[in-house]
């Protein structure tokens, strides 16, 4: 019985393969993330949840960005039908991101990008000759304004369109592009950390000093998550008022000045230093641009993540023992099935008196800051007709942004709709400083758009829940648990869209207000640091067990890292006695907590690098 | 010759001067302060009222260590802050008496402007630390958290002066300026108001002429109109939300607003199919909305089927036109002229047969 079953398995195997080549002799797929040169194009992996792929974006702030080339090899000369997938990010009616093809030097006759369709979906070319072995591809933007492109099929066959329903598409694109069949094993590591944000960069340095073998998975090219230069986001939160002052340590050497929000001068975010810091990490492995689509999870424990570089599409399979999820949005512990939650809790449930008395989906937005600077002489900026209108009488008066600039208060999801969160603030910021260009030359004729993130900077999205859930009470009464670990500061700090704001576009604000409410420094328990439903995951970082209401205080960014500092200790103490995450809490407290506290002298356990 | 023509530009030069310099001086109480000061209402050329301005010497600071201020502040005639004017030989002053460079002045008068400025909210003794007050004008002076919200609000080494001109640019004179124009308010300013660039006029108008059921008085109809045609797309739509749709019951009406909606920027079209669905359209502007369908992009495309859709009677163009989408290849459309139609009441039998056959093999 189970012979046969793997014989019609192999069968269907060979079978399977056999179509793929099949298919791939008379199609060829062209991911326009992995172009050989990207010009002035940039990849965008913001919505790969959704999409599952990247894409390339012509983010010229208004100025056409430099063509992008590549050459692609056919297997068989002749006629294809071109498709490029694409959309109309603005079609109001009609947007401003179109661009076009050449293949083989000859251009394709439609012009892309302004269909007024919001939607992702393949776009006839029309057909191309194909007399080379090799043939340059080349994406022209037109206009600067945030073209895109998912991907180029050319289809020999001529075949009907290919698909927009993600099944099928998926089913595509590991036929043409042998995803699967080609996935990398990347081996063993004790801790996995997905997200190079402040939290889980803390999180990997503080494991791997303890001499655990780490591999360190962050979705972008760069680290530091909200704090990197594609963001810009100022550290905050305290770190001199630590009940334990051992904490806090990484986070300093990670920490490089405060610029303020959306400074125009990237190098003030550190990125330099932070990659430094981790090179000299012997114990961990630095995977970049690459995100994680896939958990593979038994009897509730993660055995393996698979991440995809987001620029060649390469899948990369990492096995672990711990796993730590800084991810922010909770990707992790989400495909993994850990607990979560997203929005606001109701005040019946939590007791909270800033809870709302509904529960809802209401959660912080996500910015898109951007700055300008003084430029030699007048310089003009386009209309923007299909942006946010501005007037005299509702206007921004601003040089530069700061965190106000914010969308999708439950209003958008922040994970599912991340790209049109995106796309809403470009249009507010793209519309206001198109009418201050126009009409305030005297402040602004000359300046220039110097910077505009085409990253989202996000505040909030799942929570996944542990053993504790912090709560306003904890916060406000500031509570000693036996697992207290990182002292917090920050106010609780809940956003909400600014009243003028709202009045002039209601559902569409993209301007926020807050009222800061002070708190004592309090400290976040252990428990809120691992998943109470899947054995061997940790969190650190925004994503980690609280209230809506707390985590408007736990959420700054020198508290996230000194949770991953805490993730990163408990990660060591849960492999020298081979227990997990929660095992930590319930066995091995008291050391757990000498560590927290540096009484290194008092642990049963000594950190290898204490040993030698 | 010469001489009348010197005669002529004289008594030119003296009307304009009268025209120009008309102007009404009111004397007002200032309770809070315990004085009276006079609030001067100037005319324009044609006589009619253009803005109020006040003379203002004050100290300002807290004892008589700085120098008192000579400056004149302007409003509309809604009591919104326009700008101020300074002698040329009285110059502001800073801390230490430098006076203010061109910057401070720029500065000052966007410190002036800004009606929600966090000034509004702190009293003097907040921003001032007692101990330091005769010493220093300086935002430093300011103690804990305030300091750095307030510093982007005022000229460093110009706290007082700030912050006393912005309370009296915004304090009890706006409502003595309103109740004088209150006093004034007629018909002809109204229609002025509606088509002035300044938009507290034509909000303010807009309140005057209708009411809460949005009707309109008489005579003011061809002014809404236009507003909402206007190009302050935030006072078109304040109208369209408003307004009695009783004003666009007949055929006429409701092709002036179908042209509006031509001409109308995106977000305004949105906004007007909102309400458009309630109205009861003619056949002939609905057979013209049909006609126009092969040019909206699919938001826009499944608006306008809600309106259409919301009709009792569609005439039997529009229908066809329905039908030429409901019958296409293109999935997408057709399934939004289906999902629009398929529970209309009154649609002829082609158009019946054919949403009964959709979905079917």
């Amino acid at each position: 019985m189970m012979h046969s079953f793997f014989k019609t398995f192999r069968l269907a195997l060979v079978l399977f393969f056999c179509c793929g080549r099949l298919v791939a002799q008379e199609q060829v797929l062209v991911e326009a993330e992995s172009f050989q040169e990207k010009g002035g194009w940039v990849i965008d992996q913001q919505s790969f949840p959704v999409l599952h792929s990247s894409y390339l974006m012509a983010h010229g702030m208004g100025r056409s960005v430099k063509d992008a080339k590549t050459y692609v090899q056919f297997p068989k000369k002749g006629t294809y039908q071109v498709w490029v997938r694409t959309k109309d990010w603005a079609p109001f009616p009609v947007g401003p991101g179109k661009f076009k093809v050449q293949v083989d030097g000859k251009q394709l006759a439609p012009t892309f990008g302004e269909s007024g369709d919001s939607a992702w979906k393949w776009y006839s070319g029309g057909e191309v000759t194909i007399d080379k072995d090799s043939v340059a591809v080349v994406l022209q933007d037109l206009t600067g304004f945030n073209g895109r492109v998912d991907a180029i099929l050319f289809d020999h066959a001529h075949q009907s369109a290919p698909p927009n329903d993600l099944v099928a598409l998926d089913k595509l694109r590991n036929d043409l592009l042998g995803l699967q069949a080609n996935r990398k094993e990347m081996g063993h590591y004790d801790l996995v950390v997905v997200g190079g944000g402040v939290a889980g960069t803390c999180a990997a340095i503080s494991a791997a000093r303890l001499g655990l073998k780490v591999a360190l998975i962050q979705d972008r090219p760069l680290l530091g998550g909200n704090n990197s230069s594609e963001v810009r986001v100022h550290l905050m939160g305290d770190l001199d008022k630590s009940y334990y002052p051992k904490l806090g340590r990484i986070v300093r050497e990670l920490d490089n000045g405060d610029p303020g929000n959306g400074n125009p001068n990237a190098k003030e975010y550190g990125d330099a230093r932070k990659f430094a810091i981790i090179k000299d990490e012997k114990n961990i492995s630095l995977f970049i641009n690459t995100h994680v689509f896939e958990a593979e999870t038994e009897h509730s424990t993660i055995q393996a993540v698979i991440g995809r570089d987001i620029e060649t599409n390469q899948e990369k399979r990492f096995t672990g023992t711990y796993f730590a999820d800084c991810t922010g949005d909770g990707t992790l512990g989400f495909l993994a099935g850990a607990d979560f939650r997203m929005g606001r809790e109701s005040k019946q449930e939590t007791g909270e008196s800033f809870a709302p008395e509904k529960a809802d989906d209401f959660t912080l937005g996500t910015s898109n800051l951007w700055a300008s600077l003084p430029v030699d002489s007048v310089t003009t900026f386009p209309e923007t007709p299909w942006a946010l209108p501005f007037s005299d009488e509702y206007h921004i008066d601003e040089v530069q942004s700061d965190w106000q600039w914010e969308t999708g208060f439950g209003n958008f999801n922040t994970i599912t709709e991340a790209e049109q969160i995106r796309d809403h603030n470009l249009r507010a910021i793209y519309g206001n400083w198109s009418y201050l260009k126009k009409n305030k030359p005297e402040k602004y004729a000359k300046r220039a758009l110097a910077w505009v993130a085409y990253i989202g900077g996000k505040r909030e999205s799942r929570r996944l829940m542990g053993d504790h859930i912090l709560t306003q009470m904890d916060v406000q009464e500031g509570k000693m648990y036996p697992d207290a670990t990182v002292t917090a500061t920050w106010t609780i700090d809940l956003h909400f869209p600014d009243k003028k704001n709202s009045l002039y576009f209601p559902d569409e604000e993209f301007f926020a207000g807050t009222k800061h409410v002070r708190v004592a420094p309090y400290t976040i328990p252990y428990r809120c640091l691992y998943s109470r439903n899947i054995n061997n995951l940790f969190m650190a970082g925004r994503d980690i067990s609280t209230t809506h209401v707390a985590f408007g205080s736990t959420r700054v960014m020198r508290t996230c890292g000194m949770m991953g500092e805490v993730v990163g200790m408990a990660a060591f103490v849960a492999k020298e006695h081979q227990t997990s995450p929660r095992g930590v809490y319930q066995k091995h407290l008291a050391e757990f907590m000498g560590m927290i506290k540096g009484e290194d002298s008092g642990l049963s356990i000594q950190p290898k690098y204490l040993q030698q | 010759m010469r001489q009348v023509v010197i005669l002529l530009m004289g008594c030119l030069w003296l009307g304009l001067l009268v025209a120009q310099e008309h102007q009404e001086v009111h004397t007002v109480s200032d309770r809070d302060a315990a004085e009276s000061y006079e609030l001067v209402l100037v005319y324009d050329s044609a006589q009619f009222p253009a803005y109020f301005f006040r003379d203002i010497f004050t100290p300002v600071c807290l004892d008589s260590v700085c120098k008192p201020v000579r400056i004149k502040l302007f409003w509309d005639l809604l009591g919104n802050y326009l700008r101020y004017e300074v002698p040329p030989d009285e110059p502001l002053t800073k801390l230490n008496h430098e006076e203010f460079n061109p910057e401070d002045y720029e500065r000052l008068q966007a410190i002036l402007s800004n009606e929600q400025s966090l000034l509004k909210d702190f009293k003097m003794e907040d921003l001032v630390d007692r101990n330091t007050q005769k010493l220093s004008d300086s935002v430093d002076a300011v103690t804990g958290a305030t300091k750095n919200t307030v510093k982007s609000e005022v000229i460093e080494g110009a706290l007082y002066t700030c912050y006393t001109l912005w309370h009296l640019a915004h304090g009890t004179v706006v409502n003595e300026i309103q109740k004088l124009t209150q006093a004034k308010l007629n018909d002809q300013m109204l229609h002025r108001f509606l088509q002035d660039t300044n938009f507290h006029y034509v909000y303010f108008a807009l309140n005057e002429v209708m009411d809460t059921t949005g009707m309109v008085r008489a005579g003011f109809l061809p002014d809404i109109l236009a507003v909402l045609e206007g190009d302050n797309i935030f006072a078109a739509r304040y109208v369209w939300q408003r307004i009695n749709l009783q004003y666009f019951a007949k055929r006429a009406q409701q092709e002036r607003l179908w042209d509006i909606f031509e001409r109308a920027r995106y977000t305004q079209q949105l906004a007007l199919l909102k309400r458009m669905s309630a109205l009861s359209l003619d056949a002939h502007v609905l057979n013209d909305i049909a006609r126009k369908l092969s040019e909206f992009n699919p938001a826009l495309f499944k608006q306008v089927l809600r309106v259409i859709a919301a009709q009792d009677l569609l005439p039997p163009f529009t229908q066809e036109k329905l039908l030429t989408y409901l019958t296409s290849s293109d999935q997408e459309k057709s399934r939004l002229v289906y999902e629009a139609m398929k529970n209309h009441p009154k649609l002829g039998e082609p158009f019946k047969k054919q949403l009964s056959l959709y979905n079917k093999p």
